[in-house]
Order: structure tokens, then C-alpha cells, then sequence
């Protein structure tokens, strides 16, 4: 027997179409993928690893990650990191933990329900690389918290924070619609958009920037998770290129979950990373705006999307606004940090000299747009926030997109509710399964209006004099024991 | 009154509440102006001929509206401090309780899994993200949940990387000198009926806890199922590499399907397997897997597979199982743990063992006679079944799980 043929024996075969119970019993129509194939069973995972295989191999990575820590930890690299990078960390790394812990409890979903055996096979495989990273994540936590001790999130307010800090909602926002989708649009958002377009930003571009900021570990961390991700990006585009080839009822949906999710997808990294690669480091190797354009623009748009053009698909739908965005999103976003830093467990610091030379070479409109910002800043305007944000009810980051001078808002009546949205790609999202994304609270206005203003100051994790009470200052019991709006 | 303001070509939109319920434009623009984006200007709306005693509503400006406002006037950015609210910082923090140093195990497992109130929370049960409906077990406190193996990524593939080697040392010995050729022939005709089909309920159990994982209602419970999920994966595949390896030799090893969905000593485990995998209570699933039908498959699988092996000159397949029986003590042990956080609980134990109770009284006699029907009526798989079952029914009482009945009706089937 070839070697293919007993793969397919050990996996794709073991798979049977239960007879006892039926279908609707197996897979409720509830929990099935609207995609067809003629044949789901023909369909061959391309990365095929076995069982064997995969435990040695990723052990053996483990073991070569765990080797950089150590060496980390025994010739003190870790406390020579720039200290600007460390804060970066403190906003990321907690990010990173929870977006790769929904990636696994995401694909056992889509491992359960997929209607394709090789996709189940390839779904549960990258489920338990998802766990690997979320492990890892953690144990980069560890040692940040080991080595500079201010600031860092510890895991009893690591969960706090990542449930009810308004910075982390538009994270939990995403994955909580990721964890919740048809399972083909989970291939396709996670594996085809997110993984294939964006996670070169995450795990290539970033882990440049750690590196040349002394993190050797997070450079290693990244490195070895972007390993695993080049196996979960063949699965999402071999998913992608059978369902395109099957009839045009699944272009019209692989064509709306890529829009979907390359909207979705822009919008929560332009928040997280592009002020990892913009505005925290000192030694900035690639700015966003030139990474976003490599790794999306070239490498999937221009690359990979055009080629399946030949099934009729076409680039996402609002490209042209992401690549607009592109343009100020992260010196928005690190306006909208600054305004609030009290509000927050990292340094939001005023851009450098240095720093603005470099914003002023790589983004053109940045003098137009957000120089004048920080000039008044530095001549002593308080420039806090003082009111809170429109939020948009779709990703819920603030309708600030894409420079608060220009900011789009964008409303719908669903219901009897306005509901405003920051971009037409949210709105275009929320019209598409208006009943998916009904609001679950109230807008963050409202809850506070009510509330007494200590409880308010405590929420929003400022002490009496101003100063932040975040990360390892945060003690237990720190936030109310009382039901929380998430979306605050 | 909530109203959105944004001051034009200068600020992203603000939100205001007015407390008045029928607001005039003075009073919003009382609001606006007051906030640091105002910058002390005089305001307007970016309306026509508006005046300040105007009413909001007559205008048509409803809750939840955006309006734009002009700003009049040289700015005066704010060069004052903050005002900050005046709170008490030390009532309310909690001191630290001094609580011992966390293994990797648990600094690697916990508080992770996030909490209601959820922003997607479901116009339908797909679109649930953790719902406490999604079983019918009820526990106080589902983070308290401790798997006894206390295995974690890192652990968990080193354990199975060495487990894996060697294995995979044993199949080379094995083929090195053509074992598996010189097998008995009666061995061959039971292991050419037997062995292949073995694959499917280890995949059963795989997919159920594919389904465990994803709703388990802590980070604790779905990693210790996330590793049953995986373990029952490999089990799959080394029986259906068993197979493999014989058919290196003698035919008939090829595909095993056919008997999988139509011999009759397959049937009672066949649909036995197919209710779990169906069962989308997540709790239940865990019950029903790994507390009753995989320690009476196993032992009846095992004993069919390993009884006189040695003596017909197979010495790889005793191994396999018994690398295979490794994960699945482990399985049990977390099953158990899972078994006793639920029957325990203070509030709802007595309500969780009644529901048990009657699961297990439902499964436990038809696993018994498909483990029986499996093995067939030898003395040395009747013993094994036999002393899966007191490990069951072990379990359960332990639990305090009503048994009589089930016990009893263990007897009307063997009988």
C-alpha cells in the first residue's frame, strides 16, 4: 500500500456515516455548513500528518522554544529588552493568550461539525497547535512578569481584563463571532483570511520588531508558531480553491466570509499590532502600513486571491477602505491610547523626536493628520478623554476610523434600535446576520450615567490621583463582583 | 437621552446622556461644550437657523442620534490637571492570601476560558459562545476541576513523543524479521474479522470529545478532554496500522468498513458509539464515554486482541494495546475526577447523581452486552469484561450513584 493510500486509511477513513442515529441526530442541520460538495469524502487535507508524526515533531519544537527561554532567563536577555518593547508586550501578550485559546476551542467546533473527514482530521491537528500557542503565550508571560515585574497582567487579572477592560473587547468581540460561525466560514476566516493575509503581520513582521528590541524569545515564540501556521494556511486554501470549484452557490459564500473576515480581520490588527510595529518599539524595522501592503496586498490579494479569480472570486470587498485606513490607523489608534492611558496598564508614551522623523518618512499624511496632535500635546494641552466614545456595535472599537477629523459613522435601525457602526464594512457585516450581532448591553454611555462615580473610577482602573491602577498593582477583587457590561 | 456629538473636521463622535427626557438644544449644547473637545468655543449645530430653546425632538433628534456641531471662536486647549473622582483605592483592594506557588500545570490550564455576558449571544444555539444549557449538569463551580494526569501541551506531547518511538520501534522489530507472517492462521482468520474494525469506536470516542472540548464549561475540563480527543485519534490509528502490518502478510486486512457497519458482533458497539457521538450534552458525553462504554469496550477489545497472542507468535499487538491501555487509565482518572467534581457538589450533586444514575442505568447494561457480544463467551474475556465492570460500578457507587438497578440489569443481560 502507497503511502497516501495509508494515510487515508489512519484518517480520512476512520470516518463512517453513522446509520443508528442518522444524520440529523450526528450533525443537526443546526450546526452544518451551508457550502456543498458533491462528495465531501474526495476532499484531501494537503498538510497530512499523522498522529506519530505530529507529537514528534512538535515536541521537538517545544523543546527549542523552551531552550531560548532558557537561555533567556540564565544570560538575562530578557531583562535587557528595550523598555518600550516590554510595553508593548504588556498590551499584547494578553491578546495573543486569548486569541489563540479561542483558535482551540474554535477548531474542535469546526473538527466536530465539518462534513469533510480531512477537514475534521486537519481541524482537530490545528486545534492542538492553537493550545500550543496559547501555552506559549502564557509561558512568555511568565517570564515578562518574572523579570519586569510593573505593569504585567498576572493571570488572576489577566481574565478580569480580557472580560471587561474595554481594550480587550474588540479582541473578544472577534473571536467570540469566529467561535460561532458555519464551519467552512471558520476555515475561511481563520485559516484562508486570517491566518494566510494576516498572521505575517503577527508572526513575522512583529516578531522582527521584538527581535530588534532585544526579545529574543518572542522572536522564537513567533517564529515557531508561524510553522504551525503555514500548515493551517494550506488547509484554508485548499478549502477555499474545492468549495470555488464546486458551483457558484459556494462562490457567493466564500465570497462574502473572505469580505467578512477581511474586514473583520484589518480592523482588530490595525488595533493590536500596528502600535507594535508603529509606535512602542524604538528600532522599528517595517512599519505597518509597509507590512500590511507586503504580506495582504501582495501576498494574498495580489497573490493568492488572484489566482483563484479564475473561479470567479474577487478581491474583498472594501480593500480600497482598508487601504485608506491603512494610511492613519495606527497613529489613530495611538492617539485614542494616549487620550486614555490612565485608563490603562502600559506606557502610551508621546512619540520622540526620532519617532516623528520616522512617522513623518513612512506615512506622508501623518503631518497633515496627527502631527498638530502631538505638538499640542507636548506644549502641555491635556489632551485626556473626558467623554467616552461612540463605539461601534459590530467589531466595538470606537468610531474613530479612520482619523478622528474625518470619522465615519455609519447608523441602521434593526428592530426598533440605531445601531451605529464605525465603517461600511461593519455595517456591512451587521446587515448581512443583523440577528447575530444584536446588542447584548447597553452602549457604554448609558450603563456609566447611572452608576456612582467610584464604581465608575474603579472600572475604569484610575486612582484618585490620576495614576493607573493596572497590571500586578491590580489586586484580587479588584473589579466589582457584580455583573459587568462587556461592552464598557 | 443619549446623544452622539462630534465637533466637525475636528474630533471622532462623543457620547452624552441627558438626564431631561424632552432636552432642549441648550441643553445639549450645555453638555458638549462643557467636554474638553469643545476646546471653550461657542457651539452650534450644523443646522439651520436653529434656536437654543428649541426642542430635540422637534427638531428630529431622537436617542441614540449623531449630530454635528460647529465650533466658533479661537480654541483654548485645556492646560488644567484632570479632574479625577475621589474613591478610596485601599478599600478596595484584598490583600494577597498568601496562597502556595502554582505547578506548570496549572499556571498553564487556568483562567482561560472567558465568561457572560457575551457580545455574540445567540439569536440561535450555534451562535451560543458557552451557554451553562449546553448540559444538563449542574456544578457550582466548574473552574474547580483538576485533571489527576495533570499533563499540559508541553508534557502532553513529550509524554506521547516517547510513547510514540516506542511503538514505532516495536512495528520495525516486528517487520525486521517478518513476525507477522509466521502469525498462527486461526489468529490471522480472528484478527482478519476483529482487528481493522477496532478502529471505529476509538474515532467515536475522538469525535465525541471533539464535541466535550469545545462547550466543556472550563478551560480545566476541555484540556483534559482535548487530550482524550487526541489519545482516542491515536489509538484509531495504530489499530487500523495493526491491521496494516498484517496485511503486509495475509489478505483480507484491507477495509474494514463493511464489517464495522454490518457484522453482528460489531452491531450493539456500533450503535452504542453513534448515540455518544450524537450526544450534544457535553457533561453527559464525558459520563457516557469514559466513566461507562470505554473501560467495558476496552477490556473486551484487548482481550480479543492480545488472549494467546504471544502463543500464535504475535508479540507486537499485546504491546500496542498495552500502550494503548496507558492513555486510556489516564482517561478514566480524569473521567472520574469529572465524575466527582458533579456527583460532589454541594447544591447540585444530589440533582447531577439522580441524572447519572439514570444515564448510566440506560448504557451500562447494553455497553455491558456489546463488550460481551464483542469479546465473545471465552473465560478470559468474561474475566476482563468482568473486572471492567467492577471499575464501573466502583466509580459510581464511590460517587454514591444509585446501582441496584443497574446492577441488575447487568445480570438480565449476561443471563
Amino acid at each position: 500500500m502507497k503511502s497516501r493510500e495509508q494515510y487515508q486509511r489512519l484518517t480520512h477513513s476512520l470516518h463512517w456515516d453513522p446509520t443508528y442515529v442518522g444524520d440529523d441526530a450526528y450533525i443537526p442541520e443546526e450546526w452544518r455548513t451551508a457550502c456543498t460538495m458533491p462528495d465531501w469524502k474526495k476532499f484531501n487535507d494537503p498538510f497530512q500528518i499523522l498522529f506519530e508524526d505530529y507529537v514528534r515533531i512538535q515536541a521537538e519544537k517545544e523543546d527549542k522554544f523552551h531552550a531560548v527561554r532558557d537561555a533567556g532567563a540564565r544570560f538575562g536577555h530578557i531583562g535587557r529588552v528595550d523598555p518600550r518593547w516590554v510595553e508593548a508586550m504588556k498590551s499584547f501578550n494578553t491578546a495573543l493568550t486569548y486569541s489563540e485559546y479561542y483558535n482551540y476551542r474554535g477548531h474542535v467546533r469546526v473538527a466536530r461539525f465539518a462534513p469533510a473527514p480531512a477537514i475534521r482530521i486537519a481541524s482537530m491537528v490545528q486545534a492542538m497547535d492553537e493550545r500550543r500557542h496559547a501555552e506559549e503565550a502564557i509561558y512568555q508571560a511568565k517570564d515578562y512578569v518574572k523579570h519586569h515585574e510593573s505593569g504585567f497582567l498576572l493571570p488572576k487579572d489577566r481574565i478580569t481584563f480580557f472580560e471587561r477592560h474595554w481594550y480587550f473587547q474588540g479582541d473578544r468581540s472577534f473571536f467570540e463571532d469566529l467561535i460561532t460561525t458555519d464551519p467552512i466560514e471558520a476555515i475561511i476566516g481563520t485559516n484562508l483570511v486570517f491566518e494566510t493575509a494576516f498572521t505575517n503581520l503577527l508572526f513575522i513582521a512583529a516578531p522582527a520588531a521584538g527581535v530588534a528590541n532585544g526579545d529574543f524569545g518572542f522572536g522564537q515564540a513567533h517564529l515557531t508558531i508561524q510553522s504551525d501556521e503555514t500548515r493551517h494556511m494550506a488547509l484554508g486554501q485548499s478549502v477555499a480553491r474545492a468549495m470555488l470549484q464546486f458551483g457558484d452557490d459556494n462562490l457567493s459564500l466564500i465570497q462574502d466570509w473572505m469580505d467578512k473576515w477581511f474586514w473583520r480581520c484589518h480592523r482588530l490588527l490595525l488595533a493590536v499590532v500596528s502600535p507594535v510595529l508603529d509606535y512602542f518599539p524604538k528600532k522599528k524595522p517595517i512599519s505597518y502600513k509597509e507590512a500590511f501592503r507586503r504580506y495582504v496586498l501582495e501576498d494574498f490579494i495580489e497573490g493568492y486571491v488572484s489566482e483563484l479569480s479564475q473561479f470567479g472570486l474577487q478581491p474583498p470587498r472594501h480593500l480600497a477602505q482598508a487601504l485608506e485606513e491603512v494610511e492613519h490607523g495606527s497613529h489613530t489608534i495611538w492617539r485614542s491610547l494616549y487620550t486614555t492611558r490612565d485608563q490603562l496598564w502600559f506606557d502610551v508614551h508621546q512619540p520622540t523626536d526620532d519617532d516623528l522623523a520616522w512617522l513623518h518618512a513612512k506615512y506622508p499624511a501623518f503631518g497633515e493628520s496627527h502631527a498638530g496632535f502631538w505638538r499640542a500635546a507636548a506644549d502641555g494641552a491635556v489632551v485626556d478623554a473626558d467623554t467616552l466614545p461612540m463605539v461601534c456595535d459590530l467589531c466595538k472599537f470606537p468610531c474613530t476610523f479612520p482619523h478622528p477629523a474625518r470619522a465615519n459613522a455609519f447608523p441602521v435601525d434593526y428592530e426598533g434600535q440605531r445601531y451605529w457602526f464605525c465603517s461600511e464594512g461593519c455595517q456591512w457585516i451587521f446587515e448581512r446576520e443583523s440577528a447575530k450581532y444584536v446588542r447584548t448591553s447597553e452602549p457604554s454611555a448609558l450603563l456609566l450615567a447611572d452608576k456612582d462615580p467610584s464604581w465608575v473610577a474603579q472600572f475604569l482602573n484610575i486612582a484618585p490621583d490620576g495614576t493607573p491602577l493596572g497590571g500586578t498593582h491590580a489586586p484580587d477583587g479588584y473589579f466589582p463582583a457584580m455583573p459587568v457590561p462587556a461592552t464598557i | 437621552m443619549l446623544i452622539y456629538s462630534r465637533i466637525l473636521g475636528e474630533a471622532a463622535p462623543e457620547a452624552f446622556v441627558l438626564a431631561d427626557d424632552d432636552p432642549t438644544v441648550s441643553d445639549l449644547l450645555n453638555h458638549i461644550g462643557a467636554a474638553r473637545s469643545a476646546q471653550g468655543r461657542l457651539l452650534e449645530l450644523d443646522l439651520p437657523d436653529v434656536l437654543g430653546t428649541a426642542k430635540l425632538a422637534d427638531l428630529g433628534i431622537a436617542d441614540g442620534d449623531l449630530i454635528d456641531i460647529r465650533a466658533v471662536g479661537e480654541p483654548h486647549p485645556d492646560t488644567g490637571v484632570s479632574a479625577k473622582p475621589d474613591i478610596d483605592v485601599d478599600a478596595i483592594r484584598v490583600p494577597p492570601d498568601g496562597a502556595r506557588r502554582l505547578n506548570e500545570y496549572e499556571e498553564a490550564t487556568r483562567l482561560l476560558q472567558w465568561h457572560a455576558p457575551y457580545h455574540i449571544d445567540g439569536d440561535r444555539p450555534a451562535h451560543q459562545v458557552w451557554t451553562d444549557d449546553s448540559t444538563a449538569l449542574r456544578c457550582t463551580d466548574w473552574e474547580a476541576y483538576r485533571s489527576p494526569d495533570k499533563l499540559y501541551y508541553r508534557t502532553y506531547t513529550t509524554r506521547q513523543s516517547r510513547a510514540g518511538r516506542s511503538v514505532a520501534t516495536a512495528f520495525d522489530f516486528t517487520a525486521a524479521d517478518s513476525q507477522l507472517a509466521t502469525v498462527a492462521p486461526e489468529r490471522v482468520e480472528m484478527l482478519r474479522e476483529a482487528l481493522g474494525p477496532l478502529q471505529y469506536p476509538d474515532w467515536g470516542l475522538c469525535v465525541t470529545h471533539q464535541h466535550t472540548t469545545r462547550f466543556a464549561l472550563s478551560s480545566w475540563i476541555a484540556g483534559a478532554t482535548s487530550f482524550m480527543m487526541f489519545d482516542e485519534l491515536r489509538h484509531a490509528q495504530l489499530y487500523g496500522r495493526l491491521a496494516l502490518a498484517y496485511g503486509e502478510h495475509h489478505d483480507g486486512f484491507d477495509d474494514p468498513g463493511p464489517a464495522w457497519m454490518a457484522a453482528p458482533q460489531f452491531q450493539p458497539t456500533r450503535r452504542i458509539v453513534e448515540e455518544i457521538m450524537a450526544t450534544l450534552d457535553w457533561g453527559k458525553a464525558i459520563i457516557l464515554a469514559d466513566i461507562v462504554f470505554e473501560p467495558l469496550h476496552t477490556a473486551a477489545a484487548h482481550s480479543l486482541l492480545t488472549s494467546g497472542a504471544l502463543a500464535a507468535g504475535d508479540s507486537l499487538t499485546p504491546f500496542v494495546c498495552r500502550s494503548i491501555e496507558d492513555d486510556k487509565i489516564r482517561h478514566r482518572e480524569s473521567a472520574s475526577a469529572f465524575l466527582r467534581l458533579v456527583a460532589g457538589d454541594e447544591r447540585h450533586g444530589e440533582r447531577n447523581r439522580e441524572l447519572i444514575s439514570g444515564w448510566a442505568a440506560d448504557l451500562m447494561p447494553r455497553a455491558y452486552a456489546a463488550s460481551v457480544a464483542l469479546a465473545g463467551a471465552t473465560t478470559a474475556s468474561a474475566a476482563a469484561v468482568s473486572e471492567a465492570l467492577t471499575w464501573v460500578q466502583a466509580q459510581l457507587a464511590e460517587a454514591e450513584i444509585g446501582l441496584p438497578a443497574i446492577a441488575s440489569a447487568v445480570e438480565e443481560v449476561s443471563a
